[in-house]
Protein backbone atom coordinates (compact mmCIF):
# COMPACT_ATOMS: atom_id res chain seq x y z
CA UNK A 1 0.00 0.00 0.00
CA UNK A 2 1.19 3.82 -0.80
CA UNK A 3 2.02 5.32 2.36
CA UNK A 4 -0.73 7.70 3.12
CA UNK A 5 0.75 11.46 2.59
CA UNK A 6 -0.85 14.36 3.42
CA UNK A 7 -1.25 17.64 2.15
CA UNK A 8 2.25 18.35 3.93
CA UNK A 9 3.94 15.24 2.69
CA UNK A 10 3.84 13.79 5.90
CA UNK A 11 3.11 10.31 6.70
CA UNK A 12 0.87 9.25 9.94
CA UNK A 13 2.10 5.76 11.36
CA UNK A 14 0.87 3.68 14.17
CA UNK A 15 4.32 2.30 16.12
CA UNK A 16 4.04 -0.87 18.19
CA UNK A 17 6.46 -3.04 19.67
CA UNK A 18 7.69 -6.75 18.63
CA UNK A 19 10.29 -8.06 21.23
CA UNK A 20 13.30 -5.56 21.19
CA UNK A 21 11.86 -4.18 18.01
CA UNK A 22 10.25 -0.85 16.96
CA UNK A 23 8.27 -1.22 13.91
CA UNK A 24 5.35 0.78 12.57
CA UNK A 25 2.37 0.29 10.34
CA UNK A 26 0.88 3.86 7.91
CA UNK A 27 -2.23 4.68 9.90
CA UNK A 28 -4.53 4.19 7.14
CA UNK A 29 -3.76 0.25 6.90
CA UNK A 30 -4.99 0.13 10.56
CA UNK A 31 -8.15 -0.68 11.46
CA UNK A 32 -8.48 -0.88 15.29
CA UNK A 33 -6.44 -1.73 18.11
CA UNK A 34 -7.66 -4.65 20.63
CA UNK A 35 -6.06 -5.77 23.69
CA UNK A 36 -5.46 -9.17 24.08
CA UNK A 37 -8.61 -11.40 23.42
CA UNK A 38 -8.89 -15.07 23.06
CA UNK A 39 -9.06 -16.46 19.75
CA UNK A 40 -9.89 -20.24 18.01
CA UNK A 41 -7.73 -22.48 15.91
CA UNK A 42 -7.54 -21.16 12.27
CA UNK A 43 -9.90 -24.09 9.88
CA UNK A 44 -8.04 -27.16 9.88
CA UNK A 45 -7.18 -26.90 6.16
CA UNK A 46 -5.00 -23.93 6.77
CA UNK A 47 -3.66 -24.24 9.42
CA UNK A 48 -0.70 -26.36 8.16
CA UNK A 49 0.10 -24.14 5.39
CA UNK A 50 0.27 -20.59 7.53
CA UNK A 51 3.28 -20.64 10.07
CA UNK A 52 3.02 -18.14 12.26
CA UNK A 53 -0.54 -17.82 12.18
CA UNK A 54 -2.04 -18.40 15.89
CA UNK A 55 -5.42 -18.52 14.99
CA UNK A 56 -8.75 -16.37 14.44
CA UNK A 57 -9.96 -13.85 15.91
CA UNK A 58 -13.97 -12.19 15.59
CA UNK A 59 -14.34 -8.54 14.84
CA UNK A 60 -17.92 -7.82 14.68
CA UNK A 61 -18.58 -11.26 13.06
CA UNK A 62 -15.76 -11.13 10.70
CA UNK A 63 -13.55 -14.17 10.72
CA UNK A 64 -9.96 -12.27 11.13
CA UNK A 65 -6.59 -14.48 11.04
CA UNK A 66 -4.15 -13.68 14.06
CA UNK A 67 -0.77 -13.90 13.17
CA UNK A 68 2.67 -13.61 15.15
CA UNK A 69 5.08 -12.26 13.35
CA UNK A 70 8.06 -13.00 16.01
CA UNK A 71 9.81 -15.85 13.71
CA UNK A 72 9.98 -13.67 10.84
CA UNK A 73 12.07 -11.96 13.18
CA UNK A 74 14.29 -14.30 14.25
CA UNK A 75 12.58 -14.56 17.47
CA UNK A 76 10.65 -17.63 18.82
CA UNK A 77 7.10 -17.68 18.44
CA UNK A 78 4.50 -17.05 21.51
CA UNK A 79 0.84 -17.63 22.25
CA UNK A 80 -0.72 -14.03 23.33
CA UNK A 81 -1.00 -13.23 26.73
CA UNK A 82 -2.64 -10.82 28.46
CA UNK A 83 -0.69 -7.38 28.22
CA UNK A 84 -0.36 -8.09 24.56
CA UNK A 85 -2.05 -5.94 22.20
CA UNK A 86 -3.91 -7.08 18.41
CA UNK A 87 -3.99 -4.48 15.93
CA UNK A 88 -6.59 -5.33 13.14
CA UNK A 89 -5.13 -4.02 9.78
CA UNK A 90 -6.00 -4.27 5.67
CA UNK A 91 -3.35 -6.06 3.91
CA UNK A 92 -3.29 -6.64 0.50
CA UNK A 93 -7.33 -6.55 0.14
CA UNK A 94 -8.00 -8.70 3.10
CA UNK A 95 -8.46 -8.11 6.82
CA UNK A 96 -5.26 -9.34 9.28
CA UNK A 97 -4.69 -8.95 13.13
CA UNK A 98 -1.44 -9.12 14.31
CA UNK A 99 -0.22 -9.82 17.90
CA UNK A 100 2.19 -6.92 19.88
CA UNK A 101 4.21 -6.60 22.73
CA UNK A 102 2.70 -3.12 22.93
CA UNK A 103 0.86 -0.43 20.62
CA UNK A 104 2.96 2.70 21.14
CA UNK A 105 0.85 5.18 19.38
CA UNK A 106 0.99 7.34 16.49
CA UNK A 107 3.64 9.48 14.80
CA UNK A 108 4.02 11.73 11.87
CA UNK A 109 6.97 11.58 9.72
CA UNK A 110 8.08 13.68 6.67
CA UNK A 111 7.80 12.04 3.40
CA UNK A 112 11.59 12.57 2.95
CA UNK A 113 12.72 11.38 5.89
CA UNK A 114 11.48 8.11 4.77
CA UNK A 115 13.80 5.51 3.15
CA UNK A 116 12.68 2.71 0.94
CA UNK A 117 14.73 -0.51 1.69
CA UNK A 118 15.10 -1.72 -1.51
CA UNK A 119 17.66 1.07 -1.93
CA UNK A 120 20.42 -0.94 0.33
CA UNK A 121 19.03 -4.14 0.42
CA UNK A 122 19.23 -7.12 -2.05
CA UNK A 123 15.98 -8.68 -3.44
CA UNK A 124 12.45 -7.98 -2.42
CA UNK A 125 12.90 -5.08 0.09
CA UNK A 126 9.29 -3.48 0.18
CA UNK A 127 9.30 -2.22 3.26
CA UNK A 128 11.12 1.77 4.24
CA UNK A 129 12.63 3.03 7.43
CA UNK A 130 12.65 5.85 9.32
CA UNK A 131 16.36 7.15 10.91
CA UNK A 132 15.44 8.12 14.50
CA UNK A 133 17.92 10.01 17.35
CA UNK A 134 17.42 6.57 19.30
CA UNK A 135 17.65 4.15 16.09
CA UNK A 136 16.08 3.10 13.14
CA UNK A 137 12.29 2.68 12.76
CA UNK A 138 11.33 0.12 10.27
CA UNK A 139 7.78 1.04 8.45
CA UNK A 140 6.21 -2.07 6.98
CA UNK A 141 3.75 -2.07 3.41
CA UNK A 142 1.00 -3.02 4.90
CA UNK A 143 -0.03 -5.17 1.26
CA UNK A 144 3.59 -6.35 1.41
CA UNK A 145 3.70 -8.21 5.00
CA UNK A 146 2.20 -11.56 3.61
CA UNK A 147 2.80 -13.22 0.24
CA UNK A 148 0.03 -13.80 -2.32
CA UNK A 149 -0.57 -17.10 -1.34
CA UNK A 150 -0.76 -16.47 2.50
CA UNK A 151 -3.35 -13.76 1.33
CA UNK A 152 -5.56 -15.73 -0.34
CA UNK A 153 -6.07 -17.76 2.78
CA UNK A 154 -6.71 -15.11 4.90
CA UNK A 155 -9.29 -13.77 2.27
CA UNK A 156 -10.66 -17.56 2.64
CA UNK A 157 -11.10 -16.99 6.62
CA UNK A 158 -12.13 -13.33 6.28
CA UNK A 159 -15.27 -15.13 4.09
CA UNK A 160 -15.49 -18.25 6.30
CA UNK A 161 -18.02 -16.31 8.80
CA UNK A 162 -17.48 -19.45 10.91
CA UNK A 163 -19.10 -17.61 13.68
CA UNK A 164 -22.22 -16.33 12.36
CA UNK A 165 -22.72 -20.41 11.08
CA UNK A 166 -22.35 -21.46 14.49
CA UNK B 1 45.16 -1.03 -9.25
CA UNK B 2 48.52 0.94 -10.52
CA UNK B 3 51.40 -1.38 -11.70
CA UNK B 4 54.05 0.64 -10.21
CA UNK B 5 52.63 2.03 -7.36
CA UNK B 6 50.79 -1.23 -6.49
CA UNK B 7 47.39 -1.16 -4.46
CA UNK B 8 46.77 -0.31 -0.84
CA UNK B 9 44.40 -3.08 1.17
CA UNK B 10 42.77 -2.61 4.47
CA UNK B 11 43.23 -6.43 5.75
CA UNK B 12 40.78 -7.96 8.22
CA UNK B 13 39.85 -11.42 9.62
CA UNK B 14 36.80 -13.17 10.57
CA UNK B 15 37.06 -16.57 12.43
CA UNK B 16 40.82 -16.28 11.92
CA UNK B 17 41.08 -16.38 8.27
CA UNK B 18 42.53 -13.46 6.46
CA UNK B 19 40.25 -11.00 4.04
CA UNK B 20 41.54 -7.21 2.34
CA UNK B 21 39.55 -4.75 0.86
CA UNK B 22 40.94 -1.94 -1.46
CA UNK B 23 41.31 0.94 0.71
CA UNK B 24 39.71 3.04 -1.88
CA UNK B 25 36.29 1.81 -1.34
CA UNK B 26 35.97 2.18 2.33
CA UNK B 27 34.34 4.80 3.61
CA UNK B 28 35.16 4.45 7.58
CA UNK B 29 35.56 1.79 10.20
CA UNK B 30 33.30 1.57 13.34
CA UNK B 31 32.72 -0.12 16.34
CA UNK B 32 30.22 -2.68 16.06
CA UNK B 33 27.15 -1.52 17.08
CA UNK B 34 24.12 -4.11 17.39
CA UNK B 35 22.62 -3.79 13.82
CA UNK B 36 18.15 -3.10 13.60
CA UNK B 37 17.31 -6.73 12.47
CA UNK B 38 14.39 -6.72 9.64
CA UNK B 39 11.48 -8.48 9.04
CA UNK B 40 12.60 -11.32 6.58
CA UNK B 41 15.82 -10.34 6.63
CA UNK B 42 17.88 -11.67 4.15
CA UNK B 43 20.47 -14.23 4.09
CA UNK B 44 23.84 -12.31 5.34
CA UNK B 45 22.52 -9.23 5.88
CA UNK B 46 22.79 -8.48 9.89
CA UNK B 47 20.46 -5.72 9.92
CA UNK B 48 20.74 -1.94 9.62
CA UNK B 49 22.25 0.68 11.21
CA UNK B 50 22.26 4.45 11.43
CA UNK B 51 25.01 6.36 10.86
CA UNK B 52 24.84 10.48 11.41
CA UNK B 53 21.28 9.85 10.00
CA UNK B 54 21.97 7.39 6.84
CA UNK B 55 20.32 4.21 7.16
CA UNK B 56 22.82 1.48 5.77
CA UNK B 57 22.64 -2.55 5.83
CA UNK B 58 25.38 -4.67 7.42
CA UNK B 59 26.29 -7.95 5.57
CA UNK B 60 28.22 -10.51 7.63
CA UNK B 61 31.55 -11.27 6.25
CA UNK B 62 31.29 -14.67 8.15
CA UNK B 63 27.62 -15.47 6.28
CA UNK B 64 29.53 -14.77 3.02
CA UNK B 65 32.52 -16.75 3.50
CA UNK B 66 29.97 -19.60 4.37
CA UNK B 67 28.19 -18.88 0.82
CA UNK B 68 31.75 -18.85 -1.18
CA UNK B 69 33.14 -21.94 0.46
CA UNK B 70 29.59 -23.83 0.15
CA UNK B 71 29.58 -24.75 3.76
CA UNK B 72 25.22 -24.16 3.92
CA UNK B 73 25.71 -24.23 7.53
CA UNK B 74 23.93 -21.56 9.92
CA UNK B 75 25.76 -18.53 10.43
CA UNK B 76 25.91 -17.07 13.74
CA UNK B 77 24.66 -12.83 13.51
CA UNK B 78 25.93 -12.27 16.52
CA UNK B 79 27.59 -9.16 17.22
CA UNK B 80 30.40 -9.33 19.74
CA UNK B 81 31.23 -5.30 21.28
CA UNK B 82 35.48 -6.51 19.88
CA UNK B 83 34.06 -6.49 16.14
CA UNK B 84 34.06 -3.95 13.69
CA UNK B 85 31.99 -2.53 10.78
CA UNK B 86 33.75 -1.50 7.71
CA UNK B 87 31.74 0.84 6.10
CA UNK B 88 32.19 0.62 1.71
CA UNK B 89 31.31 2.39 -0.88
CA UNK B 90 30.15 1.29 -4.44
CA UNK B 91 28.94 4.22 -6.71
CA UNK B 92 25.88 5.82 -4.81
CA UNK B 93 25.42 2.82 -2.45
CA UNK B 94 26.87 2.50 1.12
CA UNK B 95 27.27 -1.00 2.89
CA UNK B 96 28.22 -2.09 6.25
CA UNK B 97 30.53 -5.50 6.60
CA UNK B 98 30.72 -6.65 10.18
CA UNK B 99 34.28 -8.68 10.38
CA UNK B 100 35.88 -9.81 13.34
CA UNK B 101 39.06 -7.99 13.59
CA UNK B 102 40.15 -4.85 11.02
CA UNK B 103 44.21 -5.17 10.96
CA UNK B 104 46.25 -2.64 9.57
CA UNK B 105 46.55 -0.60 5.96
CA UNK B 106 48.96 -2.82 3.86
CA UNK B 107 50.62 -1.76 0.51
CA UNK B 108 51.45 -4.99 -2.15
CA UNK B 109 52.74 -4.74 -5.59
CA UNK B 110 52.00 -7.13 -7.94
CA UNK B 111 54.99 -9.63 -6.91
CA UNK B 112 53.68 -10.10 -2.94
CA UNK B 113 50.24 -10.33 -4.42
CA UNK B 114 51.85 -13.36 -6.42
CA UNK B 115 53.70 -14.66 -3.55
CA UNK B 116 50.95 -14.81 -1.23
CA UNK B 117 48.52 -16.31 -3.81
CA UNK B 118 50.74 -19.34 -3.94
CA UNK B 119 50.36 -19.52 0.04
CA UNK B 120 47.23 -22.16 1.44
CA UNK B 121 46.54 -19.13 3.75
CA UNK B 122 46.29 -16.42 1.19
CA UNK B 123 43.88 -14.02 1.86
CA UNK B 124 40.81 -12.92 -0.22
CA UNK B 125 39.70 -10.03 -1.38
CA UNK B 126 35.82 -8.86 -0.23
CA UNK B 127 34.35 -6.81 -3.14
CA UNK B 128 30.60 -5.26 -2.91
CA UNK B 129 28.60 -5.95 -5.97
CA UNK B 130 24.94 -5.61 -6.90
CA UNK B 131 24.38 -5.00 -2.90
CA UNK B 132 26.04 -7.77 -1.77
CA UNK B 133 29.30 -9.07 -0.58
CA UNK B 134 31.49 -11.49 -3.45
CA UNK B 135 34.88 -12.87 -2.58
CA UNK B 136 37.65 -13.18 -5.04
CA UNK B 137 40.30 -15.28 -4.68
CA UNK B 138 43.78 -13.18 -5.12
CA UNK B 139 45.04 -15.37 -8.14
CA UNK B 140 41.59 -14.31 -9.83
CA UNK B 141 41.99 -10.60 -8.21
CA UNK B 142 45.79 -11.04 -10.13
CA UNK B 143 43.94 -12.13 -13.18
CA UNK B 144 41.17 -10.09 -13.14
CA UNK B 145 42.79 -6.49 -12.83
CA UNK B 146 45.76 -7.59 -14.51
CA UNK B 147 48.65 -5.54 -12.73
Amino acid sequence: MPNAINSDNQVQVLVFKVGPHQACLPLEAVIQVFDSVSYEPPPGSLSDNLPGVLGVINVRGQDVPLVDLRPRWNLPGKPVSLTDQLIVMRAGGTTVSIMTDQVIGTRTYPQRKIFPLRRILPGEAPHAAVAETDGIMILFDSDSLFSGDTLAAFETINRSRRHERE
Amino acid sequence: MNENEGVQLLMMKVDGKPFAIEVDSVLEVLEAVQPEEILDQPAEIAGLINIRGDIIAVSSLRAAAARHDSAGETVSMAVDPADRIIVVREGEFKLGILVDHVETVQLYHEEQLFAQSLSPLAFRLVKVTGRTVELVDLRDYITGYHI
